[in-house]
């Protein structure tokens, strides 16, 4: 019990600090999580990708073009379209105020009236490759596909209208409103039957859960100067006055657990004063989160445990959070994984406290929402206790 | 020189000689190189359940391989009463039903473009962004085929006499149409160099994961050099000489962990190129050492440093496009030394500047060095 006071005591003087950058922490993580999943947010100006157009654009065929483009994107989330100088949009594209331009070069449209469709540079930073490249590419792979295949309905009917020797000014244009026509109402083409939600969350709410997780891992990094260290001899001190190990590690996760539940429970009471949601459900939702924080405390205990030395601590914390959170599902859905991912995934200790978050936030957390976490966490509380045993017998 | 080898050797066996550190380099390599396994080939963002009402046609399966393409939708074939109860059962995001007469229903449409002429039926459990770009995906897919469709309709219209040789001779016609350009945009960066997107939405944020890791690597090797410093592992060496000691620790474990960043690239079929490789490698060793350095002289305390640590962390992977792209300006982006090195994979034109960036951090660095000394001498 002494011993257990003292821990507390350690973690209590360190608290404030702690607290402090886990509140940083979750302000940075909540701003990225605003930023991700925006398109859930209704506001004006919602646009993830915003793209300049350089280039000759008054001709009606490309200015067609552009609009299509637009058109495309009927999530009306994804691009906003503005024309203007190259000088401009390089200058834009290093302040980070567009993502993209699309250069439209000399010649392009006297190349469309001949059917020679010329390639459009889509000039980006964006290297990234992740979940927006994708939205990017399909969005322009559509338009590419669109226009090519107009282009080549309308340049066949003029070969061979040549062909024929017969007549095909008036005609070029009736079909070209015609495929105008049939991309801008291609939406019907599709019967959309949205049946509602019938079971599990939706995007939004399992990325928030999701990227709770993450952070909530995180937080174990600001912890690692005061559970790591490579001396054993207070461990080896307590064990001679009877203190054994397995009751030192539980005392020691025992403070931890409570630091981190008292950081939860900061962060919570800030956001329901705050006003982001209301302080009794804040206060629910935190009562409801702790089987999860018992399972990311527990794993980043042992953490502390395998690590020796800071500099190992940190990358151990560090490195399990994001990669854990990664193949957990918690930055990207765990459905986007394959199926052996998935299996793998699924029963990590981060996958356990997801769905245990995800239950909490439905309301429906049942047994196995409380238990698995902390069956999970007794696991890992013992591997610790068998690696302090483990260290410091050798030290003996 | 061979002095300063010998020190690197000596503080890389510090590190090395620790279980956990080597483990967690192995690790590393392994996790990717499993990963990379598991995602080479059925990662895909959204699943849908597809079906026709009736046989399968030449034409339905044409459309489903075009619909296989890309990272978005991952196609699960079934019947149709069996695609709504795998979406009812939440096992799949949409089901997309085919009629059994699809090509007279493509025909139908294109000749009157109305809602009533609809060709497939979608159902989905919820709307969504994901789900919408899935739909202009069905349509892109469906395209070719109407236009094909309104084509020959107007042809039959217009030219009766001409469509009357058959619609062999006109489909002869619409495909030898020479239109370049079946990718009308070419996707570059700034200095021209295309931008390869073959690497999958679920592996490309390896490569920035690791980057991170490099970094942090370097952050907590400073955090280490402080509680030693704290201990009195540097009290041979004088206090204006220990500047040095800082940089030789920080670049010897970023490169450590440089090295096994660049085995995990090579494993996971990552790497663009192995020169490139390396010298964006040596670059972001450099730039990582340095920033390490400079938030060690800026922040010498263990506590502060401990606890910056999550929040660099957090804001490298917000702000570097690892998972997302966030647009800030440029000159904050070289600051982040994980950014200049996801932007040296694909363009070498930042190089210079981001190289300028790196060497002030270490100028930087040590004004600070100095003025540090300077003021605890005074005090």
């Amino acid at each position: 019990m002494k011993y257990l006071i003292a821990q507390i005591k350690r973690v209590v003087r360190y608290l404030p600090f702690a607290l402090l950058i886990s509140v940083l922490l979750t302000v940075v993580l909540g701003l990225f999580a605003v930023r991700f999943v925006g398109a859930s947010v209704d506001a004006d100006d919602k646009q993830m990708v915003r793209i300049g157009i350089v280039g000759d654009t008054s001709t009606t065929f490309l200015g067609f073009g552009i609009e299509l483009i637009r058109e495309a994107d009927s999530s009306n989330m994804m691009l906003r379209l503005e024309e203007m100088s190259e000088s401009e949009a390089i200058s834009l594209l290093d302040s980070g105020k567009i993502t993209a331009y699309i250069k439209v070069p000399d010649g392009f449209i006297e190349g469309v009236s001949h059917g020679d469709v010329m390639q459009l540079e889509y000039v980006t930073t964006d290297v990234s490759g992740g979940i927006t490249s994708v939205f990017k590419e399909e969005i322009l792979s559509a338009v590419s596909n669109m226009l090519v295949h107009s282009q080549k309905g309308i340049y066949a009917m003029q070969q061979l209208a040549r062909a024929n020797s017969v007549a095909y000014g008036k005609n070029t244009d009736e079909l070209v409103l015609r495929y105008f026509n049939l991309i801008l109402k291609r939406p019907s083409v599709l019967s959309l039957d949205v049946r509602g939600v019938s079971d599990g969350v939706d995007f939004l709410t399992y990325l928030m859960c999701g990227l709770f997780v993450l952070c909530v891992s995180l937080f174990g990094i600001p912890y690692c100067n005061l559970y790591v260290s490579g001396d054993k001899s207070i461990r080896r001190l307590a064990a001679s006055r009877g203190v054994s190990v397995c009751k030192q590690t539980v005392a020691e996760f025992a403070s931890y657990l409570g630091a981190m539940i008292f950081t939860l429970f900061a962060i919570m009471l800030i956001i329901g004063t705050i006003g982001i949601c209301d302080l009794r459900y804040a206060m629910a939702l935190f009562a409801s989160c702790i089987p999860a924080l018992f399972v990311v405390a527990a794993l980043q205990f042992f953490g502390f445990s395998v690590s020796d030395n800071l500099a190992n601590a940190v990358i151990i914390q560090f490195f399990g959070a994001i990669v854990l959170s990664y193949v957990c599902g918690c930055i990207y859905p765990i459905a986007f994984f394959p199926k052996a991912v998935q299996t793998v995934g699924g029963v990590l200790p981060l996958s356990i406290a997801r769905e245990s978050v995800i239950s909490a936030v439905c309301g429906d957390l049942g047994a196995l929402e409380i238990s698995a976490p902390i069956v999970y966490s007794v696991i890992l509380v013992s591997a610790a206790v068998a690696v302090n045993y483990r260290e410091t017998l050798s030290d003996k | 020189m061979s002095r300063i080898l010998v020190k690197m050797w000596l503080y890389n066996k510090r590190l090395l000689k620790k279980p956990s550190f080597v483990c967690v380099l192995a690790c590393c390599v392994l996790l990717v190189f499993i990963f990379s396994l598991s995602v080479a080939d059925d990662g895909a963002i959204l699943k849908i359940a597809v079906a026709s009402e009736g046989d399968s046609s030449e034409l339905y399966s044409d459309i489903l391989t075009a619909l296989e393409r890309g990272g978005l939708i991952g196609i699960v074939r079934l019947d149709a009463v069996s695609a709504l109860e795998a979406l009812d059962g939440g096992e799949v995001d949409a089901a997309w039903i085919f009629p059994a007469d699809l090509k007279q229903r493509i025909e139908k449409y294109a000749s009157d473009v109305t809602e009533e002429n609809f060709v497939v039926c979608v159902y989905q459990r919820e709307e969504s962004v994901l789900l919408q770009i899935s739909r202009e995906k069905l349509m892109s897919a469906l395209y070719p085929y109407l236009s094909n469709a309104l084509y020959n309709e107007f042809m039959g219209l217009r030219y009766p006499q001409i469509a009357a040789s058959g619609e062999e001779m006109l489909d002869r016609y619409y495909d030898s149409a020479e239109v370049d350009g079946e990718e009308l945009f070419r996707v570059v960066t700034k200095d021209g160099e295309s931008v390869s997107t073959e690497t999958g939405v679920l592996l490309s944020p390896v490569r920035g994961i690791l980057a991170v890791l490099v970094l942090v690597g370097g952050l907590a090797v400073s955090l280490f050099t402080i509680r030693d410093e704290k201990n009195g592992a540097f009290n041979l060496i004088p206090e204006r000489k220990r500047f040095r000691v800082y940089v030789l620790y920080n670049f010897i474990a970023v490169l450590d962990i440089s090295v096994v960043s660049l085995m995990a690239l090579c494993v996971s079929g990552l790497s663009v190129s192995f020169g490139r490789e390396i010298i964006i490698m040596l670059m972001l060793v450099v730039s990582a050492a340095g920033f390490s350095t400079l938030m060690r002289v800026l922040l010498p305390n263990e506590a502060l440093f401990g606890a910056v640590i999550p929040i660099i962390s957090i804001l490298l992977i917000t702000l570097c496009p690892i998972f997302i792209n966030v647009n800030i300006p440029l000159w904050f982006r070289l600051l982040l030394p994980p950014y200049g090195y996801l932007a040296g994979a694909y363009s070498l034109s930042l190089m210079l500047p981001w190289l300028f960036v790196s060497c002030a951090f270490y100028l930087v660095a040590y004004a600070a060095f100095v003025l540090r000394l300077k003021v605890s001498f005074k005090a």
